[in-house]
């Protein structure tokens, strides 16, 4: 699920509205959804059986999760009217949803999580309109610390999995299959590069089936059983909704894993941006919400179907970014194989009798990369002892109430059953002792207006008025104030290239941290507000922006620090005032 | 991490710096308060599980007071520069011998646990001595996985001190009493500036005792019990030098839980470098070593009172990282502290009648912070995906082990015992993992020589026929021959202020990794750190300019790493040239 920098690829062969022949395309799309098949039927493996629901419930659980990760592909690649990407982002079954979609079935059945399901869509909807809202709530910070949860959250049910063998099976049967899956793809993930590293996960459940199947454990009576063509009908658990107690207590962690999951989905969206074209272009924004917003059609007709919900694969990226297809039509392809492969049970069946030692570890390692990532987000931006406090607290409390260590039992029932899952819990306790510091510290102050030359005045007043509120020394004052028109300056003069100078707007604001201050300049063009596209910004970590240093003498002489980051269509410099005699 | 490098702005007194002795007890106290019931009482859990006397029990207590004490002091300040690493690190009986040394008290005895510790202290040494074999071994990675189960090991016992209601007490008595104390601790930490911030864990103390005694279960009996004054009448148990079976049986063993240890030291002495300067710095090996050798020294006194080892608590890094004193005369403070309590019992009561509510609280949020420090420890250097699935995947695995979810039975008793530690089973799967990158990669190539001007042209035909053998491009070959270059001259700039020295080896390792290439530089020691100066030129441009200020500005550009580690016998320089554009 991470995208990390890979190494450069052959360049691209083929950009988003180019055709390569259908044959290509389907040759390609074959490749694509047979690497995302594992996760996208395995996953809904994963949470029925944990759950412990039938067998013919898990068949059409798998059918609905094929056939709706198939339509909500082509929607990315095709793009109707607001929905979808434009781009080849494939829609798989999500390992976030795992754990409260556990939760929702062993609690209410499959009502209580069509209806968490569709409810979660309805979020996703509304984000899509407005993502800086998004950025708000979850600081990197609290995401971060959300997506460490997630591992907290669904580990237990893999680890089960790991032991889960038929009674008087070979006491080595389930550690040597978990080893041999956990060893090849560990080698594989290591050890390659470029696309055969893509193929770990797959190789390593091969070589797990290998051996399984030499200890017993593949049973391929449903393959033999099941028909070739059909749609296993006779596990629909007919359509209805659920509001009781049940509902109010999964659905913050339900929204928690749904936010989590749009920032993902934004960080894909940027992502595949990045790696479609032959010459670097702007951000292009409404792909970016029609990317959600297409997230957000995947769950509602999840929903409907009373299956697990999906997600963009960021493995898409990678694929794109190795092989230099990023051609529309290749998405269609693989909506289409994923929508046909719906109607074959026997090929579903032949990924269900994988042995779920196999699944387990196979899982484990994917979740455990999450995991990172969600340390990554945490610490994207720096790292201080309260930012600390916060994330590692909130992740052990979430831990503590998820293993039952911090004890419920006082608690009035519904408060329970809500902090027993730790991602509600931890989650919580990060939203709001990140709540209590942007509350009871001084806030940071801010003002918008245009980039160019005749906004100093607004610009030095506002310098001034901060000062004095913050009681800066004069020296300390005047220095920020040069500081700021020097940036201004700068600013306005690298913004005459453009196109319609004048156009850009600046927004700048102000905070005081350990006794010097800190100014951030942030200009952009293009639509939508700022807040918004700041949360695109944000929301990819792997995103390298170029970053480079203003070599103004005068700035370096009055500053302590000049950063410049340079987005596609958005400059931010942060500049710091320390009071004089700064360290050396 | 764009602003990591300037984050301890807020730091109070760095390790050098000097606060007043008042403040300077005051905190000490702060750390006693918090670790002390867990020195004593793992000497309690050793020794009754090993089926010892309480007599024993008392002279084994007092003496890990004492040698903690010492070795406290040794860790603040260095011993001849070698043994101690120089930054407030307490040390405390080690939790990770529990196991080992309740099997030598069952099976010898204290005088065979005694033989066995004084035995393991010397593989100690070895291995600080030696820290610069281990460096590919212990990498940031592997060490900053080892912290995070640090906090998986550790939380389990923080739970169940917070939340296990004590005999007779009132239901909600423990848990009010844990919220209280950490509620209060966190606005603190999150708010408070100044001294209030320094306070902060002592009125976060004060007020869970409060809500404790409400609920009545402050120990008065413990205090009011204890003698005033007192050395325990004898108790000492001797050697057991027939060095028999049971010592050879135990030795592997001690040896392993040993080395798990040096690897938490190994850590936390990297971590408090972290937090203790305002400015980062290049981590120092050469501290790394002293702590582990402070470790050994403590081991071996422990082995000759016949006590139980101790190491580092990692709890000093979130503490020097929440009350911003990284000061060393604090360490010093804690170790006379430490051994003024071992001759007062009435005092230390009064500290170990702190409830346990109060004590787990603490530890909860103190770990929690240390296990951020591990995450940021690993993200140092960036994550790519291989580092991802190196730490997702041995950080689940000591979780599941630790838990109990992955069974450790299938691995026999006395691996199975050792494994259910899940710093143990995580950190060797990093190691595993680390090492199998290592030596699964593509080969590397050597040469040898002096360390003087002539060796540039050596080093320039050595670079060539390594850069047609691994095929890597003109424009990679040519930049990776300037950034060798450059590299020699600083060494070559460093070897001539310390003349005293005269001949210097050098060795320069190259290898092609994953489009890139990666070359090393070993020599003997010098002064100042590469990695420090680097970071000088990138940071501020107003600096005078040092002779060799072009090298390491084209070094910077040509390079996209440059690591330099300091041991007390090398230096090694890592410097990584990547393809444009990458």
């Amino acid at each position: 699920m991470a995208s990390p920098p890979t190494t450069p690829g052959p360049g691209v062969r083929f950009e988003p509205d180019e055709k390569p022949p259908w044959p290509i395309a389907a040759g390609l799309a074959l490749q694509y959804a047979i690497l995302a098949l594992g996760g996208v039927v395995l996953t809904v493996a994963i949470v029925f059986r944990s759950a412990g629901t039938s067998e013919t419930y898990l068949a059409w659980g798998a059918f609905g999760a094929l056939l709706v990760c198939g339509l909500a592909t082509i929607v990315q690649a095709r793009r109707f009217g607001l929905l979808g990407s434009g781009y080849v982002l494939m829609m798989g079954t999500s390992g976030a949803f795992m754990a409260v979609s556990v939760a929702a079935i062993q609690q209410g059945g499959p009502a209580l999580l069509a209806t968490l399901v569709i409810i979660s869509a309805l979020f996703q909807f509304l984000l899509a309109g407005r993502l800086s809202v998004l950025r708000r709530i979850l600081t990197p910070t609290v995401a971060g610390t959300v997506i460490m949860l997630i591992a907290v959250n669904v580990m237990p049910f893999l680890f089960d999995f790991l032991n889960n063998v038929p009674e008087g099976s070979d006491p080595l049967a389930a550690p040597v299959t978990v080893l041999s899956t956990l060893l090849v793809t560990l080698v594989v993930m290591l050890r390659f590069t470029g696309q055969a590293r893509l193929w770990g996960p797959l190789i390593g459940i091969v070589a797990g089936c290998m051996a399984g199947a030499f200890f017993g454990l593949i049973d391929t009576g449903p393959v033999g059983g099941a028909a070739l063509v059909g749609v296993p009908v006779a596990g629909w658990p007919g359509f209805g909704f659920d509001f009781g107690p049940a509902f109010w207590a999964i659905l913050p962690a339900y929204t928690f894993v749904t936010l989590v999951g749009a920032i993902e989905t934004i960080g894909d969206a940027v992502g595949i941006q990045r790696v479609s074209w032959r010459k670097p272009r702007a951000t292009d924004y409404r792909a970016v919400q029609g990317a959600v917003a297409a997230d957000g059609l995947g769950n509602l007709l999840s929903g409907i179907f009373a299956t697990v919900p999906n997600t963009t694969y960021s493995s898409s990226v990678s694929v794109v970014e190795i092989t230099g297809i990023a051609a529309r039509r290749v998405g269609i392809c693989i909506g289409l194989i994923f929508c046909v492969l719906a109607f074959l049970p026997k090929v579903t069946q032949l990924l269900l009798i994988i042995p779920d030692p196999v699944i387990g570890a196979y899982a484990m390692v994917i979740i455990a990369v999450l995991f990172v990532l969600g340390t990554r987000i945490a610490l994207q931006d720096g790292m201080d002892y309260r930012k600390a406090t916060i994330i590692g607290f909130s992740f052990w409390v979430g831990v503590g109430f998820q293993s039952g260590q911090i004890p419920t039992e006082g608690l009035p029932p519904f408060l329970e059953q809500m902090l027993a899952n730790g991602m509600t819990s931890g989650g919580l306790t990060a939203l709001l002792l990140t709540a209590f510091m942007e509350l009871s510290g001084r806030r940071r102050m801010r003002m918008q207006t245009m980039l160019r030359v005749e906004s100093l005045p607004r610009i030095q007043r506002f310098v001034e008025d901060f000062a004095g509120q913050r009681g800066l020394g004069s020296e300390l004052a005047g220095r920020l104030a040069l500081a700021a028109e020097e940036t201004l300056l700068l600013l306005a003069g690298e913004a005459e290239g453009d196109e319609e100078p004048g156009k850009r707007r600046l927004r700048l604001t102000a905070r005081t941290d350990a006794g010097g201050a800190e100014l951030e300049f942030l200009s952009t063009t293009g639509e939508g507000n700022i807040e918004d596209r700041m949360a695109v910004i944000g929301g990819h970590v792997a995103e390298d922006p170029g970053e480079h240093e203003f070599s103004l003498r005068l700035l370096r002489h009055l500053a302590t620090s000049v950063q410049h980051h340079k987005y596609a269509d958005t400059d931010v410099v942060t500049v710091r005032v320390d009071p004089s005699g700064p360290e050396a | 991490m764009p602003s990591s490098s300037d984050r301890r702005r807020d730091l109070r007194y760095q390790a050098d710096e000097t606060p007043s002795y008042p403040v300077s007890f005051g905190l000490a106290f702060q750390y006693i308060l918090l670790n002390i019931a867990g020195i004593v009482i793992t000497v309690a859990i050793v020794v009754r599980a090993g089926g010892g006397s309480e007599d024993y029990l008392t002279w084994a207590a007092f003496a890990a007071l004492i040698v903690c004490g010492i070795t406290t002091m040794l860790q603040a300040k260095p011993l001849a520069g070698r043994i101690g690493a120089g930054y407030i690190l307490l040390m405390g009986t080690s939790g990770v011998f529990i196991a080992v040394s309740v099997a030598a008290l069952q099976l010898g005895g204290p005088s065979l646990l005694a033989t066995l510790i004084v035995a393991s202290s010397l593989f100690q040494f070895l291995i600080s001595s030696r820290l610069s074999l281990l460096r590919r071994v212990i990498t940031p990675t592997v060490a900053g996985t080892v912290i995070m189960l640090i906090a998986v090991t550790v939380m389990p016992i923080g739970f169940d001190l917070s939340f296990a209601a004590p005999e007779g007490a009132a239901p909600g008595a423990a848990p009010l009493t844990a919220l209280a104390t950490m509620a209060i601790t966190i606005v603190i930490v999150l708010r408070a500036r100044g001294a209030l911030r320094l306070w902060g864990s002592v009125i976060g103390a004060v007020a869970g005792c409060l809500v404790a005694s409400a609920y009545g279960t402050y120990n008065m009996e413990l205090v009011s019990g204890a003698a005033w004054f007192g050395v325990p009448a004898g108790g000492w148990p001797g050697f057991d030098l027939r060095l028999g079976v049971e010592f050879w049986a135990m030795l592997p063993a001690f040896t392993f839980v040993t080395l798990v240890g040096a690897i938490e030291t190994i850590g936390d002495g990297m971590a408090i470098q972290r937090v203790s300067w305002r400015k980062r710095r290049a981590t120092d090996f050469r501290a790394v070593q002293g702590a582990v050798a402070a470790d050994g020294v403590g081991n071996l006194l422990s082995g000759l009172f016949a006590t139980v080892p101790n190491t580092t608590y990692s709890n000093s890094v979130s503490i020097v990282d929440i009350t911003g004193i990284a000061a060393r005369r604090v360490g010093v403070c804690i170790g006379l502290i430490f051994i003024a309590l071992a001759f007062f019992p009435k005092a230390a009561a009064v500290l170990l009648a702190i409830p346990d509510p109060v004590v787990g609280a603490y530890i909860i949020v103190l770990i929690a912070i240390l296990f951020v420090l591990g995450v940021e420890m690993v993200a140092q250097d960036g994550i790519d995906y291989r580092k991802a699935t190196i730490i997702g995947v041995s950080f689940w695995i000591g979780a599941g082990f630790q838990s109990g979810q992955i069974p450790s039975e299938y691995f026999g008793e006395w691996a199975g015992q050792l494994l259910r530690n899940g710093m143990t089973s995580g950190g060797l799967t990093a190691i595993l993992l680390s090492a199998f990158m290592e030596l699964s990669g593509p080969r590397r190539r050597r040469i040898e020589t002096s360390l003087n001007v002539d060796a540039q042209p050596k080093i320039r035909d050595f670079l060539e026929a390594f850069a047609s053998k691994a095929g890597l491009g003109e424009e990679m070959a040519r930049r990776m021959a300037l950034a060798a270059e450059e590299t020699l001259l600083v060494l070559l700039d460093q070897a001539d202020r310390d003349e005293a020295l005269g001949e210097r080896r050098l060795r320069v390792t190259a290898r092609a990794e994953s489009g890139g290439v990666e070359l090393e530089f070993l020599a003997a020691t010098g002064e100042g750190n590469i990695e420090d100066r680097m970071a000088l030129v990138g940071g501020r441009a107003a600096e005078v300019p040092v002779e060799h200020d072009f090298s390491l500005r084209l070094l910077r550009h040509l390079a996209s790493s440059v690591r330099h580690q300091k041991y007390h016998d090398t230096d090694i320089v890592t410097v990584r040239v990547d393809p444009v554009g990458a």
